[in-house]
């Protein structure tokens, strides 16, 4: 039987979520028959699939596998032959756990979805032929969400769309893990955890930790490092009195402010319920799992000092998956610079330099020389730009910290030279705003379109040479948010100013 | 030259006759018989076909009122252009007619000759004819015949005791009598005499004065109606003999008691032929059935004349008794006197059944036994020895599973060789004086079945010998004639001994009459059942399977085209290459479900097979393995496999469809996607339920069944064509005409589809060209495809009304254009018959066979029956056969009777030897 059916797919799937995962390192998905040889990938540490085996290095190569009896209803097919599917990737030690989480949860998609070859030699087939699409990319509205244009190819497909909308979908594919997580681990429902996270007690917001067992410690041996509660009725039950439940967030909140440093709560449960047993030193259970609390709409799941999952403001983060660099994945928007400018890493590296180097909000603004210059000018007669001798970025993280620190956006050119600081940037109005963020990105939004359709329509009036215009900019928001404007390039008359 | 064929019917009344003048009798007979009337010629100068005999027989019958019974003999010779303008035979017939005839009297002698090749040739029996004929006083002519004699002499005096002494000279056989001078030794003859009835009863006066001398002797043997009614009869005879004094009437009649059938005997001597002649006139005469005297007081009376010898020098012959150079009396071990010795060794099994089978052997065996080394020729019961002797062994290997098969089928012999006998029981042999009640199921003359005989033993000596790898297998075969509307081969004592097989052939009279398509018709039978190399079980098996997996695919093609209507989706589906893929699993299915029925674990726990010993699976499982591959068998295995794997296999044969039927509707409206999943899977499951579904209400749908049954059909059928064409080489012209014929006798007005199906194969077939041919002779036997291709368009370019063959032709030409020749410019004829056969061919049942895959792998199963059939061509049997069956093609009468009696003589010869073998072995 020829082996390449899967092939494409897994190709395609590395290729998503390397990007996507770019915290980690190699991440690999693989689809092959089940020859019965064990599964293995050296020279690499390998796990058997058990998280307990997880050895002790810097980095970590977690291996997860899954064999599975598949149907063959292809042309010439076999009826029914084994598999194997398996994911591997290189990431920190303490991202081991959730990476063997996420593998696993691949495999599962991948496996519940794909009970036929003859769906993946489909699904490879519609896959190269997505690639060699000649379907314009849509165009970006400016929405920071603009996604790879592969991805939004194949979400385009019904097909592909029907098998692996949960992976394709990022948001999904989280939602999934967060829910497997909760599942593994055996936590109380995540909306749960999500209102006692947002629960106040006395103007504070819960800062803590929920340690989960089967049963109770004994107390002989715990000694003053675990304080059991007591009914407070002779025939009470704890999990009557103290449980875990949407309808007593208040009494667990409360009592989430008992333990103090070192401690956490110890939570007892028994299939779907749960309920609060006491206090506990950490030293004496840090090999169960925990939620760990952190503040408003903050919390994490972690298990042996590793973390699996953190839940903030709403979003579900794997962590260390995500390089913080593309946490928002302005990245991928990097490649519309191809064509326009010699050399995109140059402006990568910049933005990231900036990344490192600020606390706190800040924005640049990317322009070829000449319109660089105009605008430079044009700001400074209002005194609204400082000028500067032009600097490379990349390599003044330290200086940087200072000048980003400063309001107004920094004004760079194509080779990641900075030349103006402080601007206060203008526009007319010329795209509709994003109302859920703030001025700066929107008003850096609005300019870098306004900028290039000034010069397109009001060429007459430019002082610019014959270099066509070109104009981006990277907005670095005060949460961490970094997005990569790039609108579409216009085209325009040019006339040389005599 | 003319062909004669002349009907001479023998007339017998019934005891007691009817009261009616015989007003259609030429003459009254003395004697066994009572009249004699001869018929017009049969034959025209180009026909000569003895459906001409049969069609005379029907005609004779429908006027039979109930008063007599009738045996028809037929006569057959040449007249040559050398002959006067007006030819012997019509000439002597002429004047026998008229009125005022000077020949009254008649003599119709059968004889028998011997002779070591029956080379009766016509300047012999002209010499005969010559020698006897007297101007005047006697004419003479004789005829080739197909009964048991060889000869039919026709002698017409003037004079009784002319015609009666010529005779008596034949039978006392003088030195000098006519038949040995013209080279013909006699051995046994039967002479009717008879006189014109128009002469005796208007002119008898001179009739009676022609004779010169007195009637010498006759004996009038009466059955009395009521006991002393004779003397009133004899009263009576005496007063019309008005020529005899009182004295003379006491000395020259008297009477005497006898025993047997009859109650006394008048005898008359020495007295004027008128006073004896008188007595048979119409309604006067005392002796003839219409007077009331008679009526009243006779149940029958039989007249014998006798005739005062003279001295005679006969010759003694040193070789008389000798035959082949060996004494007639030698003791010779007899088949039969072995076959006793085996009935009496016989187990007993079953005890009353095995009595009853004992008690038939025997009387069988003593009744054959005088047959072996007879006297007489036999053309009937001595093939009866073989058979005999092959149930025999049968009997011997009989054990207790087989032997309710055994009696089934012993009796069937039974009666079939009861019918076949009674073609030996003619009255032109010795008979009995035994009134019994002949029934007669049938008349054809005994030389007919003895012929069919003869060219069934050459069919099969040639099949059993060269056209089989097993040649220790036997086949005998028993043909009936008359008891079937349609010809018929019947197996007994089927699978009770491989190596011993004996079959009943059932041949309709009527059939019997066309030589011509019976040759071919037994062809095609005895095909069915001997020839293995040609039939190749094995081979056809591989072939069936493929087959079948083609039909079961031409059955999806269709239910697709009606489910998928839309182009682009079938294409997007790949559904041809599915098709083709469904059609290798199908065959592999196929192989693997048979071979499970070999399994006993699969028969008992998924079949649900209730043995109810170890010994009857393993019986069951032996049988299986051997017959695994034959006909009845594996039509039944065939379906049921097929059944079983639609019924199991579901998801392994349409998987890829409905899988990727599921991809397009996701792609397509992902809302239908499982809605039409489900649609598709019940889809295939009602048609697979619709195909294993058979009805008893409507046997003539479509069903797994029929399809698995038809192609059997098929298969045996073509086979059988081809053994029949092969060996007797047929045309195209020949074949096709006795394919109509037998449409026709079965009562269809033309040829069904299957029909159709089979003659378009076996067209192809035999216009494909032998790559390797081992015979000379392999081509020359091809048929032209350009002939028929010429030949139909011919028909459609001349708008003339086709025959009923050329209609057939242009829709197989059609048949083979469509299907099975790929040639780049098909001519596309349209006829209205090609529409309707369309039409048919497209809502009948055999749709499934309406596809160029599945009768071209039927045509590489034919192409090599053929090719091995082609190589035995060199076999002296083969070449017989078709130098008997080239015969019929000619239109020369008196050659066809002489060629057809050294044909069995030739096979006499050989049953001879083989029955001498048989009883030499211990």
């Amino acid at each position: 039987m020829e082996t390449t059916t899967g092939r494409k797919l897994c190709q395609t799937l590395n290729r998503i979520l390397n990007r996507r995962y770019n915290g980690w390192k190699n991440l690999r998905l693989n689809f092959s028959l089940d020859t019965g040889k064990e599964v293995s990938d050296p020279p690499y540490e390998t796990s058997t699939g058990h998280t307990d085996d997880i050895r002790q290095t810097d980095t970590q190569m977690v291996l997860c596998h899954k064999k599975q009896m598949i149907k063959d209803s292809r042309l010439n097919g076999n009826f029914e032959i084994p598999v194997i599917w398996s994911f591997s990737c290189e990431l920190p030690k303490p991202a081991a756990r959730a990476g063997k989480c996420l593998g696993d949860l691949l495999l599962e998609l991948l496996t519940d979805k794909f009970t036929n070859l003859l769906y993946l030699k489909e699904i490879d087939q519609k896959l190269t032929e997505a690639e060699a699409s000649d379907a314009s990319i849509p165009e970006s509205n400016g929405s920071p969400d603009s996604e790879d244009p592969l991805e939004h190819r194949l979400k385009m497909n019904p097909l592909i769309k029907y098998f692996l909308e949960n992976i394709l979908d990022e948001k999904e594919l989280i939602h999934y893990y967060a829910e497997k997580i909760i599942q593994t681990y055996r936590f109380p429902d995540k909306h749960l955890l999500i209102h006692i996270s947002a629960q106040l007690y006395e103007n504070r917001t819960a800062e803590s930790k929920m340690y989960f067992a089967d049963k109770p410690f004994a107390l002989t041996k715990t000694g003053k490092k675990y304080i059991q509660l007591l009914t407070n009725t002779e025939s009470g039950q704890k999990e009557k009195e103290y449980p875990i439940a949407i309808e007593y967030l208040r009494t667990i909140r409360k009592l989430m402010e008992m333990p103090g440093e070192g401690y956490g709560l110890l939570i007892l449960r028994k299939n779907t319920e749960y309920w609060i047993d006491g206090i506990i030193s950490d030293h004496l259970i840090k090999e169960e799992p925990a939620i760990e609390f952190r503040g408003y709409l903050h919390w994490s799941a972690i298990c042996k000092d590793q973390e699996l999952l953190e839940y903030q403001n709403g979003d579900y983060q794997i962590p260390m998956a995500v390089c913080d660099r593309d946490k928002d994945g302005w990245k991928s928007n990097l490649k519309k610079l191809d064509g326009i400018v010699k050399d995109s890493s140059v402006i990568e590296k910049t933005i990231c330099t900036l990344i490192d180097s600020h606390s706190h909000g800040t924005s640049i603004v990317f322009m070829n020389k000449d319109l660089l210059d105009f605008e430079i000018k044009r700001l400074c007669k209002f005194r609204r730009a400082y000028k500067v001798k032009p600097f490379p970025i990349a390599n003044s993280t330290d200086a940087l910290k200072g000048i980003t620190a400063m309001d107004g956006a920094l004004m760079a050119d194509l080779e990641g030279k900075c030349h103006a600081v402080g601007a206060i940037l203008d526009g007319e109005m010329m795209v509709t705003g994003h109302p859920g963020r703030g001025a700066r990105y929107n008003s850096l939004v609005n300019y870098v379109h306004w900028v290039l359709d000034r010069e397109e329509h009001k060429g007459e009036e430019t002082k610019c040479d014959t270099e066509i215009p070109v104009c981006f900019a990277a907005i670095l928001s005060e949460d961490k948010m970094v997005n990569l404007e790039v609108p579409p390039q216009k085209k325009h008359k040019v006339l040389r100013k005599s | 030259m003319q062909n004669i064929c002349r009907p001479f019917v023998l007339y017998n009344d019934f005891l007691p006759p009817g009261s009616e003048i015989h007003e259609t009798w030429d003459y009254l007979a003395f004697g066994y018989y009572d009249g004699l009337s001869v018929g017009e010629n049969l034959f025209s100068q180009n026909d000569c076909s003895f459906n001409r005999l049969w069609d005379y027989e029907k005609k004779q019958l429908k006027n039979l009122k109930g008063k007599y019974s009738e045996k028809i003999l037929f006569g057959f010779r040449n007249e040559y252009q050398t002959d006067p303008p007006c030819s012997r035979d019509s000439e002597f017939w002429m004047q026998a007619r008229k009125e005022a005839t000077a020949y009254p009297f008649i003599f119709l002698t059968l004889l028998q000759v011997k002779t070591t090749s029956p080379e009766m040739n016509l300047q012999n029996r002209r010499n005969l004819e010559d020698a006897l004929s007297s101007p005047g006083n006697m004419q003479a002519i004789s005829y080739l015949t197909l009964d048991s004699s060889d000869i039919i002499l026709i002698l017409m005096c003037k004079r009784y005791r002319d015609g009666a002494g010529i005779l008596d000279r034949f039978h006392r056989e003088e030195e000098n009598s006519p038949l040995k001078t013209c080279g013909l030794n006699l051995t046994y003859s039967f002479t009717i005499a008879a006189i014109q009835r128009h002469q005796l009863n208007y002119n008898i006066e001179s009739l009676a004065s022609s004779q010169k001398e007195n009637l010498h002797k006759a004996y009038i043997y009466i059955i009395e109606k009521k006991p002393g009614s004779i003397d009133y009869v004899r009263k009576e005879i005496g007063q019309q003999m008005t020529e005899l004094t009182a004295e003379d009437k006491k000395s020259h009649l008297r009477k005497e008691s006898v025993l047997g059938c009859n109650d006394e005997v008048i005898v008359i001597e020495d007295v004027p032929w008128i006073s004896f002649l008188r007595l048979f006139q119409d309604q006067t005469g005392v002796l003839n059935n219409s007077s009331a005297i008679y009526q009243e007081n006779l149940v029958g009376a039989t007249t014998i004349i006798a005739l005062p010898q003279e001295p005679c020098i006969r010759k003694t012959d040193s070789q008389d008794n000798k035959e082949d150079g060996k004494n007639i009396t030698e003791q010779v071990p007899l088949l039969s006197e072995k076959l006793r010795k085996m009935i009496g060794q016989l187990n007993s099994g079953n005890l009353r059944q095995f009595e009853d089978l004992n008690r038939y052997l025997y009387q069988i065996t003593n009744s054959l036994q005088k047959f072996e080394k007879s006297a007489f020729p036999d053309y009937i019961l001595i093939s009866a020895f073989l058979p005999l002797n092959m149930v025999m062994k049968i009997a011997e290997s009989r054990d207790k599973k087989t032997e309710a098969i055994f009696f089934d089928s012993f009796y069937e012999f039974i009666k079939g060789l009861n019918v076949y006998v009674q073609n030996a029981t003619h009255s032109d042999r010795q008979f009995t004086q035994t009134l019994n009640f002949d029934i007669k199921i049938y008349c054809a003359p005994v030389k007919i079945t003895a012929f069919y005989n003869a060219f069934i033993y050459r069919l099969k000596r040639h099949l059993s010998t060269s056209c089989t790898d097993n040649p220790k297998h036997t086949y005998e075969f028993l043909t009936c004639l008359g008891v079937a509307d349609n010809l018929k081969v019947l197996e007994l004592f089927k699978n009770v001994v491989d190596t011993q097989r004996l079959f009943l052939v059932n041949i309709p009279e009527h059939q019997a009459y066309n030589p011509k398509q019976m040759l071919v018709m037994l062809a095609h039978e005895v095909g069915h059942f001997v020839g293995q190399t040609v039939r190749d079980r094995e081979r056809r098996l591989e072939h069936a399977q493929i087959i079948m997996a083609k039909m079961l695919v031409v059955y999806f093609r269709d239910f697709l085209r009606h489910e998928i209507t839309d182009e682009n989706e079938w294409q997007s589906l790949q559904t041809d290459a599915f098709l083709t893929e469904l059609e290798n699993s199908l065959a592999k299915q196929i192989e693997v479900y048979l071979n499970k029925l070999e399994d006993k674990e699969y028969l008992t726990t998924v079949k649900f097979v209730g043995f109810s010993s170890e010994e009857e699976v393993t019986d069951f499982l032996r049988k299986y393995k051997k017959y695994k591959t034959y006909s009845h068998l594996l039509t039944v295995t065939l379906t049921d496999s097929c059944v079983s794997i639609l019924e199991e296999q579901q998801e392994l044969l349409f998987g890829y469809l409905l899988e990727k039927d599921f991809l397009y509707w996701l792609e397509r409206d992902p809302s239908l996607a499982d809605h039409m999943k489900r649609k598709r899977e019940r889809g295939f499951l009602k048609a697979g339920i619709e195909l294993a579904r058979t009805s008893d209400w409507n046997r003539n749908e479509m069903s797994m069944a029929s399809i698995s049954r038809d192609m059997m059909y098929l298969f045996k059928e073509c086979v059988a064509d081809l053994i029949s064409i092969w060996t007797l080489k047929l045309s195209m012209y020949d074949y096709l005409q006795v394919l109509i014929q037998n449409a026709e006798d079965q009562g269809r007005a033309e040829l069904d589809v299957l029909n159709y199906l089979r003659s378009s194969m076996i067209v192809f077939c035999m216009s494909y060209q032998i790559t390797n041919p081992k015979s000379p002779d392999a081509e020359a036997c091809l048929w032209s495809f350009d002939k028929l291709e010429d030949d139909v368009i011919k028909i459609n370019h001349e708008s003339r009304p086709p025959q009923k063959i050329l209609i057939t032709e242009t829709i197989i030409y059609h048949i083979i254009d469509q299907y099975l020749t790929k040639r780049s410019n098909p001519s596309n004829i349209q006829s209205d018959a090609i529409r309707e056969f369309e039409n048919q061919f497209a809502a009948s049942r055999y749709r499934v066979f309406r596809d160029a895959g599945v009768l071209m792998e039927f045509e590489k199963y034919l192409l090599s029956s053929r090719d091995s059939l082609a190589s035995y061509d060199s076999s002296e049997d083969q070449q017989s056969i078709r130098k008997i069956y080239q015969l019929f093609q000619e239109e020369n009468a008196e050659n066809m009777v002489i060629e057809i009696q050294k044909y069995i003589a030739e096979y006499h010869k050989c049953l001879q030897a083989e029955i001498q073998n048989q009883a030499n072995i211990i």
